[in-house]
């Protein structure tokens, strides 16, 4: 796992909710892809029951991930829900809150959580 | 032309998810342990049933775990003070007055401010970047 990984990104895309089957979470795929095509720099984090989308790995992530958006997955929520680190696609990363925090001070970052 | 001022805070959470309703308590409580451990400063502004978060009555009165009779885990409000504590400078938590008032939530764990909702443009205009969780 890895990638590029923009050190201040311009737009910081936070999703919770479940990505796969009935849920509501994969609306930040398309917005994460435009904005990437539009040039802008793009970090989307997978939160709480999002992490669902990393085992999953439906065919919107895959498409997030082939668009160079950055995409990292929450450590401890998905050692809440008892998903194992191996199951995460390759091309997204596995990070810690003090990552995500990093990624919240970052200057002039734009949050969008979902 | 003057450069702008540096705004106070670096971080404002806006917090209105109920607690005990998702994850989104315990992802907030990481997040703000996490940017306070980096330097940085930090403000939370809780609505809703998010008031109720820092109750001075539930400081202590966590029920046991069933699963671990000897383990010992702090309630969200001792967590708060405990943060409260450790970061004086540098950590705020203020609660909205008009959400407290509406659940008799108004004695809160020590450190914990209740404050008019006239004052939370306030606290957007001061902090550099605001990230609302949850929904009332």
């Amino acid at each position: 796992v890895g990638g590029t990984e923009p050190k201040a990104p311009t737009h910081l895309l936070v999703e919770t909710a479940d990505w796969g089957g009935d849920g509501k979470g994969g609306g930040f795929a398309l917005a994460a892809r435009v904005l990437a095509g539009a040039g802008h720099r793009v970090v989307l984090v997978l939160i709480q029951d999002a992490v669902s989308a990393s085992t999953a790995a439906p065919a919107s992530l895959r498409d997030v991930l082939g668009s160079g958006v950055t995409v990292l997955v929450d450590e401890f929520s998905l050692r809440q829900r008892a998903v194992a680190v191996s199951e995460v696609p390759a091309g997204a990363e596995v990070v810690g809150a003090d990552r995500i925090a990093e990624l919240l001070l970052a200057d002039g970052v734009k949050v969008v959580w979902h | 032309m003057a450069a702008p001022a540096k705004t106070r805070w670096d971080l404002l959470i806006t917090l209105t998810a109920a607690p005990f309703g998702s994850d989104t308590t315990t992802t907030a409580l990481r997040l703000l342990e996490a940017v306070l451990r980096r330097g940085a400063r930090a403000q939370v502004w809780a609505c809703g049933f998010a008031t109720t978060l820092t109750l001075r009555a539930l400081e202590k009165g966590k029920p046991p775990d069933l699963l671990d009779l000897r383990a010992s885990h702090p309630a969200p409000a001792a967590l708060i003070g405990s943060l409260l504590s450790a970061y004086p400078e540098t950590f705020a938590w203020q609660v909205c007055r008009f959400c407290a008032d509406d659940r008799g939530a108004l004695d809160h764990v020590d450190g914990v401010d209740v404050r008019s909702f006239s004052r939370f443009a306030g606290l957007l205009g001061s902090s550099g970047t605001t990230v609302y969780l949850g929904g009332a």
